[in-house]
């Protein structure tokens, strides 16, 4: 039934053969697992090959047992290396993943300990030199192979690999298989594999530091690929995880919002991904972040690049709560009341006195009870543009109302759930209260909301 | 025993069980004169037991419908028969539950023998202990030949048992269509099928001869689409008894070959991670030492390779959230 009960069964009936040591030869080995890891390689079928992969799975994790790297040294040596040349691709690609998940393929019950580090040593020097051949292959395949194989090599042992090699198989995955042209796959593994290496391996952080804005930068989020950029966009993600590296150091924020300006999806995964990834930035959230300012970013965000900011907030709801969605429609229809209320209460002031100043809306919401604070958006190293909140400002209105009707239409499906029908009620409470206050307002100017 | 009403029958059996249950703990009796009582019991079995074999009393008659007997009386021929029937039918229910019977005193008798054993152990544990013995040797339990000899006829009747009788689940799942004798028979051979893994598991002496026809039924038990998670551990419990088996004689050992390489492609084998199911497929690949049917195994799962899915649980997860999303969605737009 499952592919990986068998790999159990197998790798315990090995085990127990191995410890009862009932003859020198293990029928299980030689006649089982010889077969299975010369099928293994030599497999045309690739789904085959990889239900095989999860069957011989148990003992490639067991690796660092002694006897398993002992059986694994004496079933594949003979047949690898003369493998990872062979002119058919898909022995060279199932010779290559094997190579990732037996690295280094090294006897480890031969001869002192001595003897032992020095084959190592000459082990992971000939295998990374094999992948750096295979990073280049002629065959896609091939090259892919290779790329998951130097993620596993490099995530697990980058230790044990000297650095002028790491640093050679990095170059070759960040600055030829990220812009293989022939390829959308190759590129998309490339990018995959920096992410995984990031991922598990702590000691590369500081060397992908330099090399991923170097290399990867502004030009791989802007690929003719939307898997190529989606990879991008999830290695962005691990990279927001790392303490010691920024996502905005690697691609500019101008550049992560032009793509989601332009992205010809607008609800595609990459807007999503991108959306998801800066969205702490122009939606903060949490105990200390008050409406104010969760409203004092959306409306700088909308006069600073309304294009991408349409995009974020029709994504939001994605990222984010229902609730916390119909809560910014809310605030920013408040203030989009107010200005216009701020307006009409001018119109007569100036009406009855020629000449009243403008007043912000700052100290409009100041009146409603909440807490403001004018600091600049600093998060991104941004220089945010001032702005007034008034009537008269078109653009910012026609936006606050287009972003309005985006976040309402984006929670509306979810708002149809018996749960969030509260939150229908309240807007539409609050819409109402608005229609009411501007009759008032027209009628008796001296009160306001 | 078996003559009176149903509750005085159920007494005097329970009386008879709890005294072979409590024969040799009693102080008052020697140890000589119980055994001669038992062998007395045990052999008056063994010469009824012979005879219910050799006739075969436990078996239903076939009827033949093609017999002409040229009687124009139909309704006396309706009348005969159905006497003739009835009286079949009790004498087969009186040897079903002679078996039965005899299954159950012989388990008593282990019993018995059990709990005095677990007594002098306790007590040979403490003067062992103080004289400084570290390894006890397992030997088998000693038992009465004529007890052993009871349990060897019984034995033999499993598959005769087991092909006319073994249609119920386990469960006493009974229908109408089953008659009294049906549950009777399966009853009987639950008990017989006890009797014999009881005895192998305490290691009773003689235990070899008892598991050639429980092995393949046991097996045949937990491949069943109705097996449950106890029929694979009962197997699992009883894997030991497969070295006996002469994996040699293709002939012979040909249909339990089968049934063991059938066990690596069912589910109630592979489940659990750590459960006695895949224990037991490991134990038949190395602990047995069978190269042969390593290698068969090995072609049988070989087989399942290609066209196998990673994680079954994982599919039928991702098809049923696929079922409730669309569900969802449906609902949604049409309330």
């Amino acid at each position: 039934m499952s592919l990986k009960a068998y790999g159990n069964i197998y790798f315990k009936a090995w085990k127990e053969y191995n410890s009862s040591n009932i003859s020198i030869i293990n029928p299980i080995e030689e006649h089982i697992l010889s077969h299975f890891f010369h099928a293994s390689i030599h497999l045309q079928s690739s789904s085959t090959s990889k239900n095989l992969y999860h069957i011989l799975k148990p003992f490639y994790d067991a690796k660092k047992n002694r006897d398993v790297d002992a059986m694994l040294h004496r079933m594949l040596s003979p047949i690898l290396w003369r493998s990872l040349n062979a002119a058919n691709h898909t022995v060279r690609k199932n010779a290559c993943m094997v190579l990732g998940e037996t690295f280094p393929l090294h006897n480890p019950l031969c001869g002192n300990n001595n003897v032992q580090q020095e084959e190592a040593q000459s082990v992971i020097d000939k295998s990374t030199e094999a992948l750096g051949k295979l990073l280049k292959d002629e065959h896609p395949s091939v090259r892919i192979a290779a790329l998951q194989s130097s993620a596993i090599v490099l995530g697990r042992y980058w230790d044990a690999i000297p650095s002028e090699q790491i640093r050679l198989l990095l170059q070759i995955i960040l600055q030829k298989c990220a812009y293989d042209k022939s390829s959308i796959a190759v590129r998309s593994h490339a990018i995959t594999a920096a992410a995984a290496i990031l991922e598990s391996a702590p000691h590369s952080h500081a060397v992908l530091r330099q090399m991923l804005p170097k290399f990867l930068g502004k030009k791989i989020i802007h690929d003719r690929s939307e898997t190529v950029r989606l990879s991008m966009c999830r290695m962005l993600h691990k990279v927001k995880k790392v303490r010691g590296i920024k996502y905005y150091h690697v691609v500019p924020v101008q550049d992560l919002l032009y793509r989601l300006q332009y992205e010809p999806y607008p609800h595609g995964s990459v807007a999503v991904s991108l959306t998801e990834l800066i969205c702490n930035s122009y939606f903060p959230q949490g105990e200390t972040i008050t409406g104010s300012e969760q409203v004092r970013r959306t409306l700088q965000f909308l006069v600073n690049n309304p294009e991408a900011a349409a995009v974020f907030y029709g994504n939001l709801k994605k990222c984010v709560s229902v609730r916390c969605v119909a809560k910014l429609a809310v605030l920013l229809l408040k203030c989009l009341s107010c200005s216009v209320v701020e307006a009409s209460k001018q119109e007569e002031e100036e009406g009855s006195e020629k000449g009243g100043k403008k007043r912000r809306i700052s100290s409009k919401l100041e009146e409603e009870g909440n807490d403001r604070e004018r600091s600049k958006d600093t998060s991104h190293g941004n220089n945010s543009s001032s702005f007034e909140l008034v009537a008269s400002n078109t653009s910012l209105m026609a936006s606050i109302a287009e972003t309005i009707g985006n976040l309402w239409q984006s929670v509306r499906l979810s708002t149809t759930i018996l749960d969030n029908q509260y939150l229908t009620s309240y807007f539409f409470q609050r819409t109402d209260l608005v229609r009411n206050q501007r009759r008032t307002t027209r009628t008796n100017p001296h009160i306001f909301m | 025993m078996y003559t009176g009403k149903p509750q005085q029958r159920k007494d005097n059996h329970a009386a008879v069980l709890d005294t072979l249950r409590t024969i040799h703990t009693r102080d008052d009796a020697s140890k000589k004169f119980q055994n001669k009582f038992l062998r007395k019991l045990f052999t008056a079995c063994i010469r009824d037991m012979e005879r219910i074999v050799q006739n075969e009393e436990y078996l239903p008659l076939e009827c033949d419908d093609n017999e002409d007997n040229g009687d124009d009386d139909v309704m006396k021929e309706d009348d005969d028969f159905l006497t003739e029937r009835e009286t079949e039918d009790l004498s087969i229910a009186s040897a079903l539950c002679f078996i039965k019977a005899c299954a159950h005193m012989l388990q008593a008798y282990l019993d018995g023998l059990l709990s005095c054993k677990c007594n002098n152990e306790s007590e040979d544990g403490a003067d062992r202990r103080q004289k400084g013995h570290k390894h006890v040797t397992k030997r088998s339990n000693k038992v009465l030949d004529e007890a052993l000899c009871l349990a060897e006829l019984l034995h033999d009747l499993l598959f005769d048992l087991s092909s006319t009788y073994g249609n119920l689940k386990d469960d006493y799942d009974r229908t109408e269509n089953e008659g009294a004798n049906d549950i009777l028979g399966y009853e009987a051979q639950l008990a017989i099928r006890n009797l014999c893994e009881y005895w192998w598991r305490h290691n009773f002496h003689g235990r070899d001869l008892l598991v050639t026809s429980l092995l393949p039924l046991l097996l045949v038990k937990s491949l069943d689409g109705a097996a449950q998670s106890a029929d694979v551990r009962r197997m699992y419990d009883m894997r030991d008894a497969l070295h006996l088996l002469d994996f040699e004689d293709e002939e012979s050992i040909g249909y339990l070959k089968s049934l063991l390489c059938r066990t690596v492609s069912s589910p109630w084998y592979l489940r659990n991670a750590n459960g006695p199911g895949r224990k037991f497929i490991v134990f038949l690949l190395s602990g047995l030492g069978q190269e042969e049917l390593t290698l068969d195994l090995h072609r049988a799962i070989r087989a399942q390779i290609p066209n196998n899915k990673v994680n079954v649980i994982k599919v039928c997860y991702n098809l049923n959230f696929a079922i409730l999303l669309s569900k969802n969605i449906i609902s949604r737009f049409c309330p």
